[in-house]
């Protein structure tokens, strides 16, 4: 208790007052105009937008990916296994350039795309390819010890009463696993908040039009300008905040319902 | 609707596991799978309900062949040894997951839906339970809730996997009594799987052994245990000594200083000798005519279980009724007699 009190408390309390208390001793006309910037604003707008896209995306696929790991044994299932956490291995900006080279108008993904008129890389549907690939693993790595645990019983049991395998996922599958794709889904959201790496170099970085609230965040710090650069943080900070605060109420209501009234 | 298996095989990669099974169990009638874990019992179970496919041979219900169908579509009531409750729903959904899931043409309506779940639960006596959650609920109440769940779809036939099997021994006596009044009112064809020989002769009408992938006998309980047709029956039914050895000159059986006179063997000829622990007598007798010494009395309650050391050979379990625990002490010479034998080729 003590331990865990201490460690929240260096790690995490502290640093958050320090850009609180930054943007408390700034001139009021300062925030404000940091505040209400339509660069940062539309940088805030994308990094949200594209966060929840990616997360939303992630949700369906990576409970597809977890439950074909879990349930299925095919040749091969050991080893991408093993490379759904090469998201998390690799330096961000590694994969990044990756990305960016595989979905470029020359790259392999990206070739495929041109003569459909979509171009991947350096446009928002780029950035969402990137933190689709960063927030994958956490769906896939919290929803799948779920599946693992289902008895498989339960859904022979909803087969032999005449459901459908449709109506076996939906009614007595999803249910159990529910909880665990909500917190897999707000972790890959929370991540792709804050991801820089691997989103600047597909994103091109165009103001007002490809650019992340990170890279705001960077960019002020370049130019020594701390308020504005604590001001654009605070208000990823309240905005995150507030979401994983509903999200988790929700998540709540959800598992309260299945097991402690239970 | 009657259950039957013609010349099913399943093998799980080298391993046999069903080896050419026929069976038939009648219209309304409530038989056991009975066998040791292991004897393909479960896996037999898991064909005819459409679970688990067969490499080989037909599964036929009420004269309709329903090989190619899979569970859904067999009408048959599955309960597995854990249940196998729907976690996230109520007493009350569980049982009613069955009609909510029919087309939209033959579902009930949500008020006969309700009825109709009130009436099962009522028939398990669980009516007070609707509104609680399986985990909630005691193991047996769980299984009562799964047996009304399979019940619901109204299925030809009932298949019963180990039901009891994660229960105490008192629930499941009762649970196992409940069973069969619940059968005698609704004469479904129900096939039971147990590895529990008492449940299966309490139980059943007729009892179908299984070893090793094969039906070894089916009859009914009386003739099971009377007339076992080879060694491993009568060493699976009832608690068994078994002895082997070569038939001597006089038609007995020598083990060690205890003769056995066996009634027809050929002299010569290798055996093995089923006995069962309540079919021995044990007589005091004096140091010369004595053959064993008591070496441990067990009281079991309602009956005292012996263990006779034979001089020179091995030791023997008898069981005698409760009032012979006076006579016989530990380290009392006997003589051992056996009532009934089993004789079989070694």
């Amino acid at each position: 208790m003590a331990v865990t009190s201490v460690v929240l408390l260096t790690l995490v309390a502290v640093p958050l007052s320090a850009l609180v208390l930054t943007v408390l001793r700034a001139s009021s006309d300062a925030i404000v105009r940091a505040a209400t910037d339509p660069r940062t604003l539309a940088a805030c707008a994308l990094s949200f937008g594209a966060s929840a896209a990616a997360a939303f995306l992630c949700a369906p696929l990576g409970l597809a990916v977890a439950w074909s790991l879990a349930r299925w044994d095919f040749p091969g299932r050991r080893v991408l296994d093993a490379l759904i956490d090469i998201p998390f291995a690799l330096p961000t900006s590694v994969s990044g350039i990756a990305l960016t080279a595989l979905c470029a108008p020359t790259g392999w993904v990206g070739a495929c795309f041109v003569p459909l008129g979509i171009d991947l890389a350096f446009t928002r549907v780029g950035i969402v390819i990137a933190l689709l690939f960063t927030g994958l693993p956490f769906v896939v790595r919290t929803v799948q010890p779920v599946i693992e645990d289902l008895p498989r019983d339960v859904e022979e049991a909803a087969a032999s009463l005449g459901a459908s395998p449709a109506q076996a996922f939906r009614r007595v599958l999803l249910p159990s696993v529910l909880p665990a794709l909500m917190t897999g889904t707000t972790l890959a959201f929370a991540r792709s908040l804050g991801e820089y790496g691997s989103v600047v170099f597909i994103a091109g970085n165009m103001p007002m039009r490809t650019e992340v609230a990170p890279l705001r965040v960077l960019a002020h710090l370049e130019n020594y300008d701390y308020v504005s650069a604590a001001v654009v943080a605070v208000e990823m900070l309240v905005a995150s905040a507030g979401l994983l605060l509903a999200v988790n109420l929700v998540q709540r209501r959800l598992v309260h319902r299945g097991t402690s009234n239970a | 609707m009657s259950i039957e298996a013609v010349g099913v095989s399943k093998s799980y990669g080298a391993h046999p596991v069903l080896r050419d099974v026929s069976l038939k169990v009648d219209d309304g009638g409530l038989v056991a799978l009975l066998g040791p874990s292991g004897s393909g019992k479960t896996s037999l179970l898991r064909v005819l309900a459409g679970l688990e496919a067969p490499d080989a041979g037909r599964v036929v219900f009420g004269g309709r062949d329903v090989s190619r169908h899979g569970v859904a579509d067999r009408g048959v009531g599955f309960v597995f040894q854990h249940y196998a409750l729907f976690r996230e729903m109520t007493v009350f959904e569980n049982v009613a997951f069955g009609l909510r899931v029919k087309p939209r043409a033959v579902r009930p309506s949500e008020e006969r839906l309700r009825r109709k779940v009130h009436e099962l639960l009522g028939l398990v006596q669980l009516e007070s339970m609707a509104n609680r959650y399986p985990s909630q609920l005691s193991g047996g109440q769980r299984q009562r809730v799964a047996l009304a769940r399979a019940l619901a779809v109204e299925p030809a036939v009932l298949l019963l996997d180990e039901p009891f099997g994660a229960l105490d021994t008192k629930v499941r006596r009762q649970l196992r009594s409940w069973l069969r009044t619940l059968h005698d009112e609704l004469h479904v064809t129900t096939l039971i799987v147990t590895h529990d020989q008492e449940e299966a002769l309490e139980l059943a009408d007729r009892v179908i052994l299984m070893n090793d992938g094969r039906i070894e006998q089916q009859g009914s309980p009386t003739e099971l245990y009377e007339a076992p047709a080879t060694a491993f029956v009568a060493e699976f039914l009832g608690d068994v000594n078994v002895i082997e050895g070569t038939v001597e000159g006089d038609g007995a059986l020598a083990v060690g200083r205890w003769r056995v006179p066996l009634l027809d063997a050929a002299p010569g000829s290798r055996v093995r000798v089923a006995l069962r622990t309540a079919d021995l007598e044990l007589l005091v007798a004096e140091d010369d005519d004595a053959c064993a010494t008591i070496s441990r009395v067990a009281d079991l309650g309602e009956k005292i279980q012996f263990e006779a050391t034979v001089d020179g050979g091995p030791t023997v379990r008898v069981h005698l009724a409760r009032r012979a625990l006076l006579t016989l002490e530990r380290g009392a010479r006997v003589t051992i007699e056996a009532r009934v034998q089993r004789v079989y080729p070694a």
